[in-house]
């Protein structure tokens, strides 16, 4: 196991980006891969942004920020069930289990096994496009695509 | 003769996807009753007869760590083995889990396979326990 000492803001994308990856494979049977476009088209609906914030020999929050429909498909995938049966509600809590499993992941490829984290509960709130456009343009930030559809995930480290 | 199993956890689509995979395990499971955190799950326990517990720690109101250490102070839901599902990777946290009574770990997410190895092991006297050290 990775028992690397911390790294503040060292790789933050990059290792965000793998985790969302590794977890969405192993959880949804959903790939991800770093989107080509400067400009991701995340289309002019505002999107669902889910937030968690961790807490131990750093601390931070990371955000996942992706079209409504996205927890839709998350929970559809994991449960093996249409999306067009999924309730609103059920949809919101699987985009927040999602970062809620991730968060763990990026904790342990970035910090290693060793130290103990407090994760908050996520909370999902909505960005606006410009919002998101401002965000995706910040240190920290990866946007992949997800079986066509744009998946934004960032992370900020206070040491 | 089926077996009845506690999720504990306070997101809606981990307690349905636990419950799904228990079912397609091929585990012999009888009920699997849901609760989204530590309280509602002791009231659960105090209740109905649990074979088999599996819980997440990070809830509200009760978290998985509370509801443990309330359990092992109980005489009578000492003894009902508990498994962790949980995205903790802390070495140090996991250890100090399993001191306080905690008979396995694992990381979300789970596979049916991962479930029903933990089934067999605690519920089924015919199954050795050798094949849970991989899990952790």
């Amino acid at each position: 196991m990775n028992t690397e000492p911390t790294r503040p803001n060292d790789n933050l994308s990059s290792v965000l980006e793998q985790a969302l990856s590794d977890i969405l494979e192993q959880s949804a049977f959903m790939f991800s891969e770093k989107a080509d476009a400067p400009k991701p088209d995340f289309g002019d609906e505002p999107c669902a942004c889910v937030s968690i914030r961790f807490d131990g020999p750093i601390h931070g929050i990371l955000h996942l920020v992706a079209p409504s429909s996205f927890g839709g498909q998350v929970a559809a995938n994991t449960l093996g069930e249409d999306s067009a049966t999924i309730p609103t509600d059920q949809a919101a809590d699987a985009i927040k289990e999602l970062l809620n499993v991730i968060c763990g992941k990026f904790l342990e490829l970035y910090s290693g096994t060793s130290a103990i984290f407090n994760l908050s509960i996520p909370t999902l709130t909505t960005m606006t496009p410009a919002e998101i456009l401002v965000l995706a343009r910040s240190p920290g930030s990866a946007v992949c695509m997800v079986e066509d559809t744009p998946v934004l995930v960032h992370g900020e480290i206070t040491p | 003769m089926s077996y009845n199993i506690l999720i504990v956890d306070d997101s809606t689509t981990a307690r349905l996807f636990i419950s799904k995979a228990l079912q397609l395990s091929g585990a012999d499971i009888g009920r699997a009753i849901q609760a989204k955190n530590g309280l509602e799950a002791l009231e659960i326990l105090r209740k109905e007869w649990i074979d088999l517990v599996f819980a997440d720690i990070n809830m509200p109101e009760m978290n998985g760590i509370e509801m443990v250490r309330s359990m092992r102070d109980d005489g009578l839901m000492k003894t009902i083995p508990v498994a962790i599902i949980s995205t903790e990777r802390s070495e140090t946290r996991i250890s100090e889990l399993k001191a306080a009574g905690v008979r396995v770990f694992l990381n979300k997410p789970v596979t049916p396979e991962m479930l029903k190895r933990v089934v067999d092991t605690f519920l089924r006297p015919d199954v050795s326990p050798e094949h849970l050290k991989e899990l952790g």
